[in-house]
């Protein structure tokens, strides 16, 4: 069985022996190759270099899955301003919709500007190389792609102030993670991972949760299914616990294929919800274990995700994105901690 | 340069234990989460600014980003901060990414947290309940947890509080505080700028 044919299987609840490894790689892997973040994002992004980076991280973990590229959110096609500082993770420092009325004059479709052709050649190049590993595209869920366009508080103020703005820079923001999506997936990914920080009750609070983020994510599922390519979504935010069941269960409704839960959930509580219905992903944490070691520290919490989850068609990753300064030594204690749980295999 | 954190859930105190310990000086400087708290803190310290609401992952990068700019800006001796937002979230985050890059430069404080008492009693710190589960982490991550408004509670209620947060974190100090009474406000300044370290997430 392939690293590929793992994900996938575990992604549609089949029976897996092994559990597969994703690291959601946004950046990281340009420490592999000691590449300034500004070389991949220059004039130009360097497509060959980006699936270079993927493809010297992926070996060094033994992943079974990429993301395919060093990952940007691509908001300077609607005039945005993000920066790549040299030795730093590219940040968004302009927000188009910071004048709402652009809202009204944008076309989201032009979110397909250079930026997301180079990534989506990145990826191409990633899985002409190794057509065994899973392919899994990244893109901004629909509250978070709002956040990143107007401006996270600005955007926090519209919904309590100005639902019809608010409403119209969702709707924007998700045909242009629509068009990101189908450009960046088509033909060659195995699912799209919705990367959903603001998809979040604990900030936006349960009735918008369902409001926005529901009916958006499951727009965003059908349409990746239609277009032959799985779903996994991962918002922030706390769903494992009893109130919070209905929320975890409108999202499973949505019809994704795998559930991210983010550091401080409880596991057995998002397990309850996902068992035989999707796939769920999770794992140790990127801010305190990952970060800061030790060794033993990481084998006992890799350890302890593992003996919770593996029977319940578990995919290892990290509780986060990981991007560049995070130890490669300690990412690799972690990987080679569920290697030997997959008796050897990597 | 020495780093105070203060979290706390909305309401629990935070703003007004920072005022009333001690700990501010002309020669510190201040993050606050909420504009309107500003004024609370007015001639009482060197620098104030307000941290805006980010995303989870885009606070961890923003919080390093301001603290860079007001120590090159104002070399304050002294940072006192609270989380961005609706401190809903974990504090250890951002402080461990800072602490990876500038432990040589920033002495760190232990991590405080302000918690209400009336909060642990009502909503206990159960994994089955959202408040609860923000206790439960909020308590768990700590090196001091700060019960604010002592002034409210009896024996009993105080001896259930304690036995609770030893419970879920052995590491911890337990100081009740009251800006009423002024109990355990010389404590906290005490802890906050003495020579306890910022310890719990590093090992927990």
């Amino acid at each position: 069985m392939t690293s590929r044919e793992l994900f996938v299987d575990t992604l549609c609840l089949e029976q897996t022996r092994f559990v597969p490894l994703m690291l959601r790689d946004l950046t990281l892997a340009l420490d592999v190759l000691n590449v300034p973040t500004d070389k991949v994002f220059g004039n130009e992004y360097d497509s060959k270099l980006s699936a270079d980076c993927v493809l010297a991280l992926q070996k060094m973990m033994g992943s079974d899955v990429t993301m395919g590229c060093i990952f940007s959110y691509g908001l300077e096609a609607f005039g945005g301003v993000t920066k790549y500082p040299a030795d730093g993770i590219p940040y968004v420092s302009g927000n188009p919709l910071a004048d709402p009325e652009k809202v009204d004059v944008l076309d989201p479709s032009s979110i397909v500007a250079d930026l997301c052709i180079g990534m989506r050649r990145s990826s191409e190049i990633v899985r002409e190389r190794r057509p065994d590993l899973g392919l899994c595209i990244n893109v901004p869920g629909p509250m978070t792609m709002a956040g990143f366009a107007r401006g996270v508080e600005t955007f926090m103020m519209d919904l309590l102030t100005d639902p019809g703005l608010s409403e119209k820079i969702v709707r924007f923001s998700t045909d242009a993670i629509s068009h990101e999506m189908k450009y960046m997936c088509q033909g060659i990914a195995d699912a799209v991972f919705f990367a959903s920080a603001t998809d979040n009750p604990d900030m936006i609070g349960d009735e918008e949760y369902l409001a926005h983020s529901v009916p958006c994510l499951r727009r965003l599922s059908n349409e990746a299914h239609e277009e032959g390519y799985l779903s996994i979504y991962h918002p922030h935010g706390v769903f494992s616990t009893d109130d919070r069941l209905d929320l975890l269960d409108e999202s499973i409704r949505t019809g994704i294929d795998g559930f991210q839960f983010s550091e401080g959930n409880e596991p057995s509580g998002i397990t309850e919800s996902t068992d035989g219905r999707c796939a769920v992903l999770g794992g140790v944490n990127a801010y305190s274990t990952l970060l800061l070691g030790p060794d033993k520290r990481i084998i006992r919490d890799t350890n302890r995700f593992l003996n919770d989850l593996a029977d319940h068609n578990y995919i290892m990753t990290c509780s986060c994105s990981v991007n560049r300064g995070l130890s490669l030594n300690n990412l690799k204690v972690m990987s080679d901690t569920l290697h030997e749980f997959n008796e050897g295999r990597s | 340069m020495r780093l105070i954190h203060f979290a706390g859930m909305p309401g629990s105190g935070k703003t007004q234990i920072i005022k009333s310990s001690g700990v501010l000086s002309s020669d510190c400087a201040v993050i606050l989460n909420n504009e309107g708290s500003s004024s609370l803190l007015d001639g009482m310290c060197g620098h104030i600014d307000v941290f805006p609401f980010k995303s989870p992952c885009a606070r961890v990068r923003q919080y390093q980003f301001r603290i860079d700019l007001i120590l090159d800006k104002f070399e304050p001796a002294v940072m006192v901060t609270e989380p961005p937002g609706n401190c809903m979230e974990v504090s250890s985050p951002m402080i461990n990414s800072l602490y990876v890059s500038k432990k040589g430069a920033i002495d760190f404080a232990p991590l405080f947290s302000v918690i209400d008492g009336a909060t642990i009693l009502t909503t206990g710190a159960s994994k089955r309940t959202t408040d609860g589960l923000r206790v439960f982490n909020m308590i768990d991550e700590s090196d001091v947890v700060v019960v604010s408004k002592s002034d409210l509670l009896n024996d009993d209620e105080r001896s259930r509080i304690s036995e609770l947060v030893v419970s879920l974190n052995e590491d911890a100090t337990v100081v009740f505080t009251s800006v009423v009474t002024g109990e355990g406000l010389d404590t906290i300044k005490e802890l906050a700028l003495g020579d306890r370290e910022y310890y719990r997430p590093l090992v927990n």
